[in-house]
């Protein structure tokens, strides 16, 4: 039985730029008709450790996860492997990547993108 | 450039639609193809835990991001610690269009053997950020007798 998370190395091809692995964190993601709602988890990561960009139409979003192992601590079990959470998206034209919400409660990140005009629904009324 | 041709019953697929075309696909070539199935028949929620001696205490910490921490049921039997809980799902929203769910919901049960020295009358539990951690008390190894064992 294996629990512990997904590496980013089982998956995509991805740059690491430090020795800690990368985990790719679940993500939900649901559209409304205001806009677009994604949400991760990322257990263990405080918001200040948490960096979103926006570039080119692809988000990223990096969690750092900080080891606070106390002096003298000695692991009698472990599933988890201590590591950052790394994952990217690439925007489509529907979603403003600029006017992005972000919140951060109990290890969930929240993205809130509104639709882009181009993509509201406009009625057009007949004369 | 071809205009796409209409076939009779068929709508020209909407811009939100082709987004969800462009996700399936980014999330598909992501994972390189099917995701693994869930080993534990794909119900359930399973989070991931540690368990760690200090000095003065043993830690059991489990991954619980968005869960009310106010409705886990901690208790020790014996000397296996269980945390039971359940992740609710999002509010089920009828103009909501789901283009992934990975984050797994319900209800979960864990358990993990605590060492002979845990003093199960010296319980705490916080939880931060997503992680539970329950601190356990270690009692003082004064209490060991070494027994001598003579052989006849």
């Amino acid at each position: 039985m294996d629990l512990s998370r997904k590496k980013s190395s089982e998956t995509a091809e991805v740059e690491h730029t430090s020795q800690r692995p990368h985990f790719v964190p679940d993500v939900d993601i649901y559209e409304t008709n205001e806009g677009v709602t994604l949400l991760a988890d990322l257990p263990g990561v405080t918001k200040e450790n948490v960096s979103l960009t926006v570039e080119e139409g692809v988000l990223t979003l990096t969690g750092r996860v900080e080891e606070s192992l106390p002096e003298g601590a000695r692991p009698r079990y472990r599933e988890s492997e201590g590591g950052d959470f790394y994952r990217s998206f690439r925007l489509g034209r529907e979603v403003d990547g600029s006017k992005v919400e972000a919140t951060m409660e109990d290890g969930v990140l929240r993205l809130d993108f509104p639709k882009t005009d181009w993509a509201r629904t406009r009625k057009i009324e007949v004369k | 450039m071809a205009l796409p041709t209409r076939r009779r019953g068929e709508d020209l697929p909407s811009g939100i639609a082709g987004f969800r075309e462009e996700m399936n696909r980014l999330f598909e070539d992501f994972f390189g193809g099917s995701r693994l199935p869930s080993f534990f028949g794909g119900e359930g929620f399973h989070p991931v835990m540690d368990v760690v001696e200090t000095p003065e205490e043993i830690q059991v910490k489990a991954d619980l991001p968005g869960i009310d921490a106010r409705n886990l049921d901690i208790s020790i039997s014996g000397d296996h610690l269980t945390i039971r809980g359940e992740r609710k799902s999002e509010q089920e929203e009828k103009n909501r269009n789901l283009h992934l769910v990975e984050r797994t919901c319900g209800t979960f049960s864990r358990s993990v053997a605590l060492p002979a020295h845990a003093d199960r009358d010296r319980v705490t539990a916080d939880y931060k950020d997503g992680v539970l951690t329950v601190h356990v008390g270690k009692k003082a190894t004064a209490d060991a007798k070494t027994v001598k064992v003579k052989v006849k």
